[in-house]
Parts: structure tokens; C-alpha cells; sequence
């Protein structure tokens, strides 16, 4: 171990004791980038930064978090949403969970809208973790839901992750798309699962509608709850169903988007100044939220790596023992594990030119074991100190959701997520049969 | 004699054939031209500054060394393009390289960057092919075709009354699938069948008018070219120079693997006729005309390449087969 | 405490203009979808229009939510902290972790920026040539504005905790 790559350890360690010890995650970043680029590249740093920065600024892709947040804080704060999850509740009427259901269900569809995250996870948190809370959810599951639903934009196509992975591993990335379909709807399957049993079994967690609440009954309660739920819902379906027709892309899609919940608060004669206003604020804090944290992260990303931090792990892992099946349970423990403390993009940088031709040499498919690794990423979101997911939602949910209760939330979410994992390794034609398919790959 | 140790980036993923048959090799050829003396830390694309901005990390002394392609920085330097690629088969790859080497463009190209960084010619792709989800037989297809493109191909596109689209390009796969673009340039047959264009794409036509191919850089931090003893300076710069032609043959190889699977997978291939070739080629000049308008050292380029493309035809014509 | 209002109207009247921004950012959007599918005709400065915009919007709010507290962190070890504790240990994080990372950064953002309209260089990112001066500007702006919160924080922290002696 070089002096260089001691340092990018050391970096790490700190890094974490600072976001633990409850430093703000974005400022720990671009604090520890500059002390250690300062003294390992001198003042190199600085320019290194701002180029870093500037091209955060210049990627169109981002432009949807914004939008989509604006979108999700109208329709939250004209009430539009609580109307539509609170037709929900009632339409669940004694179905435990109902609205946790409801959330992993608009979470997939929102997954085969766009591959970035933070869109994702910010929109689902500002429109569904209120209701839930409202409704006496558990705020571990109301928050674990968002964290799991959200993060299934990175599986379900399109993905940023996959279109990156394909030509790193020399893959179709189209073929990665159809892969990844079937596990990715299964984790949504295996969350809905989780959810219906698990309120079950602990009604406590998500409290059905009780008798009083539920006074209305057949035809009338389909005519309120139609009334309260198709504007917003045709909103939805029509800026989704946009991006999936081809008719526009997601960044033209927010846009839209954003304008038709403006419009669907209006319908209400909910839209206020007041309201356009607070959406507009909240929207700003979200934003700057999630883009000090983008932008922190890349810059320190960038000093682990030019320190030599991505060399180093990758010649640990070349000093693992052989042997198929517990090298491959070595690999997916590796990437487990290491999920907790680097972001996926680390990972992908780290990993896939090592594991790879190991994976390859061992007689795996290509194909399967990206999916394997891409699934195993996924996990990276929801687990702690580092989980994007966590961070997010915190960021965007009502004060009185603490970190610690994301935390016991996301745990089962995890282990459903590894169960995936296994599932997928066992049934690999759960992976391959679409792309054989529809692809004769 | 203590070891030297440079720092640098690729522009593209070291993986992909981008890299790999490119800064990859320069790398390689140094550590072992220079039996040793020299080691090349290559970190992949994004690592340390983004791709599009190597050319302000290798200005500002954050590398060593960077691959480049002068596309980043149009803004900067719009002449850029005249080194990297022409649209509409003015100066198809093999006559630009020759100029570039030979008929003074890379003086020129250093001259453009004045002592802001040392540049020489490094990695070059077999030609483009196009790829589109409708049947392009003439010209007249392009009518109202959406179109991923960038560069000095977009003006052309449109002139052809082709409705450009900018995307980035992990957005083009999944906006061909979805029709939000009917056609997209990506580059050459096998890194276009890794992305899986064959899967969305019923069709693909050349020769490509947009462009011929990319010839890429290489920057030099001038403060560590300087520091370089002069024998390892010219193991630097030969090992661009055979990077470049033995990464341009190893890389036709996996174009003609890859054409033969391409084509075993039913893509109907067409090509545009010889008349709408001379057409292309008239806009082009038009367009390098006009660009040559709005910035000096751009004609200074371009009236280079023009003489050299004067003197270069009639030969060319006398030896060529048609 | 004076400078301490200034500098909070600074950061509430930053915020509020980054705010308003995700209107014209949205009404850029719709444009674009406008002029490329229904006119058949887009525009050539929407795109880079578009991130200017959003840049603008997160560079120059980040003070505003630096001031609401909208940095998200992780509570689990300053929930067992006193009010008192909170507040000194809030004041060291401004000091040491946020403060000098700020002024670097404004500081180099501002060579950078001047290097961009000095020279006078244009976008590359899209054939519109617009200049990068302005965008690049953002980047010492969003910086400085942030390092003036932070001083803010740290004097109305100091002037609460003597406060607290006093008594
Ligand atoms: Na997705
Ligand atoms: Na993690």
C-alpha cells in the first residue's frame, strides 16, 4: 500500500465518523476533497473541483429532478395528493398496507420512466410518505417503501447504471434492459408480498381504515374516489405514458409535467400564490439538497480515485482464493459490503474490470453475472452510513421521520433485495429467458 | 535514474474499444519504448474530471497527460473539428491523416493551442456507419427524420431537412426503442452492435455524410514535457503516432467481426447514391465556408485543407479505382 | 447582529430568486417540447438554456437552504447532544468543516470564471456559442453565498451561546 493509497483509507474512515457524527453530508464531502486533495495534489484541487462542478451543471439528464419535484410538492401541497392517497385508503378499505401497496406500485411505473434516482425518490417521498404518516403508517415502513420503490429505477430500464455497465463489460445494453426487467419486477412482486404479509401478520404497521372513517360504501365512494383521483392519475398516466410512448424524453416529460400538475391543482381551485410559492421553496431546498450531495460526491470520488483508493481495493480482491460457486459468493459479499460505504458509481468503476474476466473464466454468463452485480448494486442505495436512497428521503420527508427510523425500514427492504439476488442466481433463466426471447441473444 | 510518473485520463472508458485502442496503447508503448523509465497512470473516463473537460484539466496542470477529443471544446476552439473529423466525405479518414502528419495539420493543431498544451494526433476509428428504424434510400428520406447527431454534422443535417436532437449518449438506446429519434450516428460496426443498435434498428445506410471518423488527441502538460529528457520526448510522441496506426488495424478487426454479425442478423444495409454524395459534399463546403466566415483561425484550417485537398485530387484521382 | 440580518435577507432574497427559477425552467421545457413536436422545429438555444437555469437554481439557493437547514444530516449522534452541546458543536462544524472549503472554492471560482470571460469563450456543449462566462460566474456566486451564510450561523450561534453565559 502506497502513502497515496493509505491516504484514500484513511479519507474513507473519516468520511464516515464525520456523516455518523452527524456532519452534513454534502459539507463532510467537499471538506475531506479539499484537506486531502490539498495535500496529496496541492492546490490543483481547487481548478480539479471546478471542473468537476461544471460538468454536474451541464448534464441535461439532471434538469428532471427539479421538475419532477416541483411536480410532486404541487400536487402535495394543493392537496391534490392527499386526495388521490386518501381515496386510496378508503378503496383499500380493510386491506392492511393499502397505501404502501399503492406506493411500490406508482414507484415501478415511475422506475420505467427514468433511470435517476433522486427524480425518483424525492417525487415518491413529498407525495406519499405525508399520507402514510398521516394514517398512523409505521414510519419505518412508510420510509423503508419509498427507499426500495424508489431505488427500482436503476433495475427497471431505462438505467443510467445499465447503459453505463453495458460497454464497461462489453454488453448489448439493450440486451441489459430486457435482463433486467423480470428482476427488477420481482423485487417490486417480492415488495408487495412483503408488504400484504407483513401488515398482516403486525396489523400495528399500517392500520387498516377504521369502521367510523368508513362510512361511505359502493357507488358512492367509487364517485368521490373517481373524483379525486382521475385528474391527478390521468396526470401521472399521461406524463409517464409520454415517456414510455416515445412522444417525449424524461427531461421534456418533467417539464410537462410540472405544468399539468399547476393545471390540476387549478382544476381543484386549490391553486394559490400561497401554494405555487411554498411548492417553489420546497423545491429549492430538495434540489440543492440532492445537488450538494452530487456534486460533493463526485469531487470526492475523484480524489479517492487519483489517490489510488480504486487500485488498492482492486488488489485485495485479487488475492482471493478460487473455486466457482464460493468465488462467486465472495464477489457478491465484496460488492455487498462495500455498497455500505461507496456509491455505485465506485463500485462500477472498481468492480467490473475485475470481476469480469474473473466471472467470465469461471464458465458464468456475462450477461447473468452483470445482472447479478447490477442487482447488487442496487442494494448500495438503501445501505448505511453511504445509501443515496436514505438521504433523499431524509431530506425530503416531514421532520419527524429520524434517520433511525429509515434505517430499521430499510433492513427488510435489504433483505428482500438479497433474496432477489439468490433468486436470480438459482433461476437464471429468470434473467436470461426475455433478451433470449425478444433479443435471441 | 528515478522513475517518471505521469498522471492522465482517458476521454473515453478504458474498456471500450475507445480507449483500448487508443491511450491504451500509447501507455503501453511508452512503459515499454522506454524499458521502464517511464510509468503511465491511466485513469479511466470520469474518474478525475469529467470527460469533457480534460483539455481544461491537462491547461490547468490537474494532469499529466490526457486523450482528448477536440468535440469538448468547440466552444473554445471551433476549429477543433477540422483535426477530429469533416462531414460529407471532404477529407475522408485516410486523406486527413495524411494531411494531419505530412501536410502541416499538426503544426497547425498545435498552433491553435499556442503553450496552453502539448498536442499530438493520437487514435483513429474505422469509418461510421448510420443507423436508422426507417429505410433511408436518397436523400429525400431524411425529410423530416429525427436525428441524434452532434458537432459540425448537425448543421448538415439540417440542411438535409433532418430534425436534429441532442441527447447524451446513454439516452440514445433507450430514445430509439421508445421513437422519441428514428435515426442516430453512434461509431463503428462493433462498438454500435455492443450498444445494441441492431436490436432497435431495422436499418443502417453509409457511406456516413456526417462524418468519416475521429481521429483523437493526445495533451501534454508543457510544464512535464519540458521536464522530459529528449529521448523519452520522442518515445512519447512515436508512441502516440504508432498507437494510432496499430490501434486503427486492431480495431478494423472487431469492425469486420462485428459487420459479419451485423449482417448474419438481418440488417438491411443501403447506401446512398453517388449523386447524393457529390450533394452532401456540396453542403459541406458550404458549411465550412460559412463556419471559416466566423472565425479566423478556422479559414486558416480550412484554406489549408482546401490546398491540400487541390493538390492531393489529381493523383488521387489517377491511382484510385472506382 | 446586524450583519447577522443582512446577511439572512441576503440568503431569503437569493433563495427567493432561486425559487421563482423552476417557473422559467419549466416554461423553457414546455417550449422546447412545443417548437420539437408540434412545430417540428427546435430550438437551438433551449437546450443549454435548460442547465443554465437549473444550475443557477441549485448554485445560488444552496445558502437559502443552508439557512433553513435543508443540508440533510445524519441525527442519530447530535440527537444526544444538549441544546447547549448542539449549538457548540453546530458553531465547530461552520468554523472548521464548511467555512474553509467555501472560501477555497469562491476563490477558485472566481479565476475561473474570469479565465472564461477574459478569453471570451463560448459553450460546447451545443453548436449555439453561447458565451460560458455567465454560467461559470454561477459557480463563485453559489459559493461565496454560502460562505456568507455559514459566517452568519456561526455569529448568531456565538452571540446565542454568550447569551446563555449571561444568564
Ligand atoms: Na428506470
Ligand atoms: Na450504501
Amino acid at each position: 500500500m502506497s502513502p497515496d493509497q493509505l491516504a484514500a483509507v484513511v479519507m474513507m474512515g473519516i468520511l464516515l465518523v464525520m456523516v455518523i457524527g452527524g456532519v452534513h453530508l454534502a459539507f463532510a464531502l467537499l471538506f475531506l476533497s479539499v484537506v486531502f486533495g490539498l495535500i496529496f495534489q496541492g492546490d490543483m484541487i481547487i481548478p480539479m473541483a471546478m471542473l468537476k462542478f461544471n460538468g454536474v451543471m451541464e448534464s441535461e439528464i439532471l434538469i428532471a429532478v427539479p421538475l419532477f419535484v416541483f411536480m410532486g410538492t404541487i400536487l402535495e401541497k394543493s392537496e391534490v395528493a392527499e386526495g388521490v392517497f386518501q381515496s386510496l385508503y378508503e378503496l383499500f378499505g380493510k386491506i392492511r398496507g393499502g397505501l404502501a401497496i399503492a406506493t411500490v406500485v406508482t414507484c415501478t411505473i415511475f422506475a420505467s420512466c427514468t433511470g435517476v434516482i433522486a427524480a425518483t425518490v424525492t417525487t415518491m417521498t413529498l407525495l406519499a410518505v405525508p399520507p402514510m404518516l398521516k394514517r398512523n403508517y409505521n414510519k419505518g415502513l412508510a420510509t423503508g417503501v419509498v427507499c426500495a420503490g424508489g431505488s427500482l429505477g436503476i433495475l427497471i430500464p431505462p438505467s443510467v447504471m445499465l447503459v453505463m455497465y453495458g460497454p464497461m463489460a462489453n454488453l448489448s445494453v439493450a440486451q441489459l434492459f430486457a435482463a433486467a426487467l423480470f428482476p427488477g419486477l420481482l423485487l417490486a412482486f417480492l415488495y408487495l408480498v412483503y408488504i400484504a404479509v407483513g401488515c398482516w401478520l403486525r396489523p400495528e404497521l399500517a392500520p387498516a381504515i377504521p369502521d367510523e372513517e368508513a362510512v361511505e360504501r359502493g357507488p358512492a365512494l367509487y364517485k368521490k374516489a373517481a373524483k379525486q383521483m382521475l385528474p391527478a392519475l390521468f396526470l401521472i398516466i399521461a406524463v409517464l405514458g409520454s415517456i414510455i410512448g416515445g412522444v417525449a424524453s424524461p427531461t421534456e416529460a418533467s417539464g410537462v409535467g410540472a405544468f399539468g400538475a399547476l393545471l390540476v391543482a387549478a382544476a381543484y381551485k386549490k391553486l394559490t400564490y400561497v401554494k405555487v410559492r411554498d411548492a417553489a421553496y420546497t423545491t429549492l431546498i430538495v434540489t440543492a439538497m440532492v445537488f450538494f450531495i452530487i456534486i460533493g460526491a463526485g469531487i470526492f470520488n475523484s480524489v479517492f480515485l487519483f489517490l489510488g483508493g480504486g487500485a488498492l481495493i482492486k488488489s485485495i480482491l485479487m488475492a482471493m482464493p478460487f473455486g466457482k460457486w464460493f468465488v462467486l459468493s465472495v464477489m457478491m459479499g465484496i460488492l455487498f459490503i462495500l455498497g455500505f460505504f461507496i456509491s455505485w458509481q465506485g463500485l462500477l468503476y472498481v468492480i467490473v474490470p475485475i470481476f469480469l474476466p474473473v466471472a467470465i473464466s469461471l464458465g458464468f454468463d456475462p450477461l447473468w453475472f452483470g445482472l447479478l452485480v447490477c442487482l447488487n448494486l442496487q442494494m448500495s442505495f438503501l445501505t448505511p452510513p453511504f445509501a443515496y436512497a436514505i438521504f433523499f428521503v431524509k431530506g425530503a420527508a416531514p421532520p419527524e421521520v429520524k434517520t433511525t427510523d429509515i434505517y430499521w425500514g430499510v433492513i427488510p427492504f435489504v433483505l428482500l433485495q438479497a433474496l432477489a439476488v439468490l433468486l436470480c442466481i438459482v433461476f437464471p433463466e429468470l434473467v436470461l429467458w426475455l433478451p433470449r426471447v425478444t433479443l435471441g441473444a | 535514474a528515478d522513475k517518471i510518473r505521469w498522471k492522465g485520463q482517458s476521454v473515453f472508458g478504458i474498456s471500450s474499444p475507445l480507449g483500448k485502442y487508443t491511450i491504451v496503447l500509447w501507455k503501453k508503448y511508452v512503459e515499454e519504448m522506454s524499458g521502464g523509465r517511464m510509468e503511465i497512470v491511466l485513469h479511466d473516463v470520469g474518474e478525475v474530471v469529467p470527460g469533457t473537460k480534460i483539455f481544461d484539466a491537462v491547461r490547468g496542470g490537474i494532469l499529466d497527460f490526457g486523450a482528448n477529443t477536440p468535440a469538448y471544446q468547440k466552444g473554445q476552439y471551433p476549429a477543433g473539428d477540422l483535426f477530429y473529423t469533416l462531414p460529407g466525405g471532404v477529407l475522408q479518414f485516410d486523406d486527413l491523416i495524411l494531411w494531419l502528419y505530412a501536410g502541416g495539420g499538426k503544426e497547425l493543431e498545435q498552433e491553435m493551442y499556442g503553450d496552453k498544451v502539448i498536442v499530438f494526433p493520437c487514435g483513429l476509428t474505422p469509418p461510421e456507419e448510420i443507423w436508422s428504424k426507417k429505410p433511408i434510400k436518397t436523400l429525400a428520406d431524411f425529410k423530416g427524420l429525427k436525428i441524434r447527431a452532434a458537432g459540425l454534422s448537425m448543421d448538415l443535417w439540417e440542411k438535409l431537412g433532418a430534425s436534429v436532437v441532442l441527447l447524451p449518449g446513454g439516452e440514445v438506446l433507450p430514445s430509439l426503442q421508445r421513437g422519441l429519434i428514428d435515426a442516430t450516428e453512434m461509431l463503428e460496426a462493433s462498438y454500435d452492435y455492443t450498444l445494441g443498435l441492431h436490436e432497435v434498428c431495422k436499418y443502417r445506410f453509409g457511406p456516413p455524410v456526417h462524418m468519416s471518423n475521429n481521429i483523437f488527441q493526445l495533451l501534454i502538460k508543457p510544464k512535464s514535457w519540458k521536464a522530459l529528457p529528449d529521448d523519452l520526448k520522442i518515445i512519447v510522441e512515436k508512441a502516440a503516432m504508432v498507437a494510432t496506426f496499430q490501434g486503427y488495424a486492431d480495431f478494423w478487426q472487431d469492425t469486420i467481426k462485428f459487420n459479419k454479425k451485423i449482417e448474419k442478423y438481418g440488417i438491411i444495409t443501403t447506401k446512398l447514391s453517388k449523386e447524393d454524395q457529390a450533394k452532401t459534399r456540396k453542403l459541406a463546403f458550404e458549411i465550412l465556408e460559412e463556419k471559416s466566415a466566423q472565425d479566423p483561425f478556422f479559414k486558416k484550417v480550412w484554406e489549408s485543407q482546401k490546398k491540400f485537398i487541390a493538390d492531393f485530387k489529381p493523383y488521387y484521382d489517377l491511382t484510385k479505382f472506382d | 447582529m446586524g450583519l447577522v440580518r443582512i446577511i439572512d435577507k441576503i440568503s431569503e432574497w437569493t433563495g427567493a430568486i432561486a425559487a421563482w427559477l423552476v417557473i422559467p425552467l419549466m416554461l423553457v421545457v414546455m417550449h422546447e417540447v412545443w417548437a420539437r413536436h408540434v412545430m417540428n422545429n427546435p430550438t437551438g438555444w433551449g437546450y443549454d438554456t435548460c442547465w443554465m437555469i437549473f444550475a443557477a437554481q441549485f448554485l445560488i439557493g444552496g445558502a437559502y437552504t443552508l439557512y433553513r437547514n435543508g443540508h440533510i444530516r445524519i441525527d442519530i449522534f447530535y440527537h444526544t447532544l444538549s441544546e447547549r452541546g448542539k449549538l457548540i458543536y453546530d458553531t465547530i462544524i461552520s468554523l472548521v468543516i464548511i467555512l474553509p472549503p467555501m472560501i477555497l472554492f469562491t476563490y477558485g471560482g472566481v479565476i475561473y470564471a474570469a479565465e472564461a470571460w477574459i478569453s471570451g469563450e463560448n459553450l460546447s456543449t451545443t453548436n449555439w456559442m453561447f458565451p460560458a462566462g455567465p454560467s461559470k460566474s454561477l459557480i463563485p456566486i453559489g459559493f461565496f453565498l454560502l460562505g456568507l451564510q455559514c459566517v452568519a450561523d456561526i455569529i448568531r450561534n456565538i452571540h446565542t451561546l454568550k447569551k446563555g453565559n449571561q444568564q
